[in-house]
């Protein structure tokens, strides 16, 4: 046992080690437990009908139709953080293509919220505005559970709040993100 | 600009009256809530941060605790505060012991304690054959199966309704209904406890409503999971939950002085 005062930075700083994926699983493991769960929560999978002229193809695309209305969702598998920023430009070809109407969605094995943090936080909150501003959504999927946990962004299509395991939850985590004092606090404890 | 006045009209409309510290005439430029508190009885409590201009031309920012009553449509009631509904029907009789004999004994008992209380809310129960119990309510139905015990093949039976939620949508309940203690059936409730640690997160996630009836009394029926979307037997399970941990220790405690549930004394 460590004879000196213990201390909240040393104890976060012990969360610094951990691995960025809190399970294992492949692009295809999650591609098919987004297709799953699209299916459970009653989307069919389909093409967009300009699925010729986009540039870059979802990874999956799906729609619901409901009394008058369709809803459509489109998205992309990424491995891990590292990947996701990656994601954003397809997403925005496709967005131009699609349009507004359509949920759009990175999804991602289930990755320590750390790095999801870290990742929200990097160059001044620069893919937490984005996503706020495009309203995409970033989903955690583990194959093993068979759950889908919204982490960021909420859908257009209500329905997916019956069948998500958690909503939302990673914002309040790092409290604040336009607060210069946050960041301030956040760089003090991390010793960042 | 908004005077004082005109935003303490703003408040009035939405049913806020709050007594502003300041002089009416005054230009508000800006007005921060810092802290909230309501009270169950309406009253609320603001420290407002206000941004105003002075009678002198200057930009001042000062916090004013403020109190005030806020109107609200219908009264706030915490649903497991109240106490549910007696029961219509005539309650199941007492069966005096915990144990069971086999598992066929203890799926009738609960099969039976399940519907009294299902149907004493207002369900009607429907042949179906895609669960062992099907009730329906308007609408909304409520897609049960029976499991002696908390093991893999209750986890089995938890999956059929899952695929069942796939099929008939969110909009319907989903349970999976089991005795309370299940020592006699050979898992301990230290078993029981951990394959709700391991499952109950997912269960929950699925809105898979996982019940325990109580082994000796069918009509006290406990809720490991989540709530039912009904509100009446949503209420009830409010109701019971907590009786669970009293239950539960009692139990544990009775254990302890050597008489267990094998013995088949009543809890």
């Amino acid at each position: 046992m460590s004879k000196g005062k213990f201390t909240s930075k040393e104890f976060l700083s012990q969360f610094s080690a951990c691995p960025q994926l809190a399970y294992d699983f492949s692009n295809e493991q999650v591609l098919e437990e987004v297709k799953r769960f699209l299916e459970y929560v009653g989307y069919e999978m389909a093409e967009p009908n300009a699925w010729n002229e986009l540039a870059v193809k979802p990874d999956f695309y799906a729609r619901r139709k409901e009394s008058g209305t369709t809803h459509h969702i489109a998205g992309i598998v990424k491995r891990d953080m590292n990947e996701a920023a990656s994601g954003f430009a397809p997403l925005d070809r496709m967005k131009d293509l699609l349009g507004e109407k359509v949920d759009y969605v990175i999804a991602l094995p289930p990755v320590n919220e750390r790095y999801l943090i870290d990742f929200m936080c990097e160059d001044n909150y620069k893919w937490f505005k984005k996503i706020q501003k495009e309203r995409y959504m970033i989903w955690l999927c583990n194959p093993d559970e068979k759950s889908v946990w919204a982490a960021f962004g909420a859908p257009r299509d209500k329905l997916f709040n019956e069948y998500f395991k958690f909503r939302g939850g990673i914002e309040m985590l790092f409290n604040m993100p336009y607060r210069s004092e946050s960041k301030e606090i956040q760089r003090e404890v991390l010793g960042e | 600009m908004a005077t004082v006045a005109e935003v303490k009209e703003i408040f009035a409309k939405k049913g806020l009256r709050v007594k502003f510290p300041v002089q009416d005439d005054f230009l508000v430029k800006n007005i921060d809530i810092v802290e909230r508190h309501t009270y169950p009885g309406g009253g609320i409590h603001f420290l407002l941060r206000i941004a105003f201009i002075d009678n002198k031309g200057r930009e001042v920012s000062e916090l004013f605790p403020c109190d005030g009553r806020i109107e609200r449509k219908k009264p706030l009631i915490t649903v497991s505060e109240e106490i549910p509904k007696p029961l219509t029907m005539a309650p199941l009789p007492m069966r005096g012991k915990v144990a069971f004999e086999n598992a066929q004994e203890a799926l009738e008992y609960i099969g039976k304690a399940i519907t009294h209380l299902i149907t004493d809310r207002g369900y009607q129960g429907i042949q179906q054959g895609e669960c062992d119990l099907y009730f329906e309510k308007g609408s909304r139905g409520f897609f049960i199966n029976l499991a002696p015990r908390c093991d893999d093949a209750g986890l089995g039976r938890t999956k059929e309704l899952i695929r069942l939620r796939g099929k008939h949508g969110s909009g319907h309940d989903y349970a999976l209904v089991v005795p309370a203690f299940q020592d006699s059936l050979g898992v301990t409730l230290l078993f029981q406890e951990n394959w709700f640690r391991e499952h109950g997160e997912p269960l929950a996630g699925h809105r898979m409503g996982v019940y325990g009836v109580n082994n000796s009394d069918p009509n006290l029926i406990f809720p490991f999971t989540i709530y039912p979307r009904e509100r009446d037997l949503a209420r009830y399970f409010m109701y019971t939950g907590p009786q669970w941990s009293i239950l539960r220790n009692k139990y544990v405690s009775t254990r302890k002085r050597g008489t267990t549930e094998r013995d088949g004394n009543s809890v």
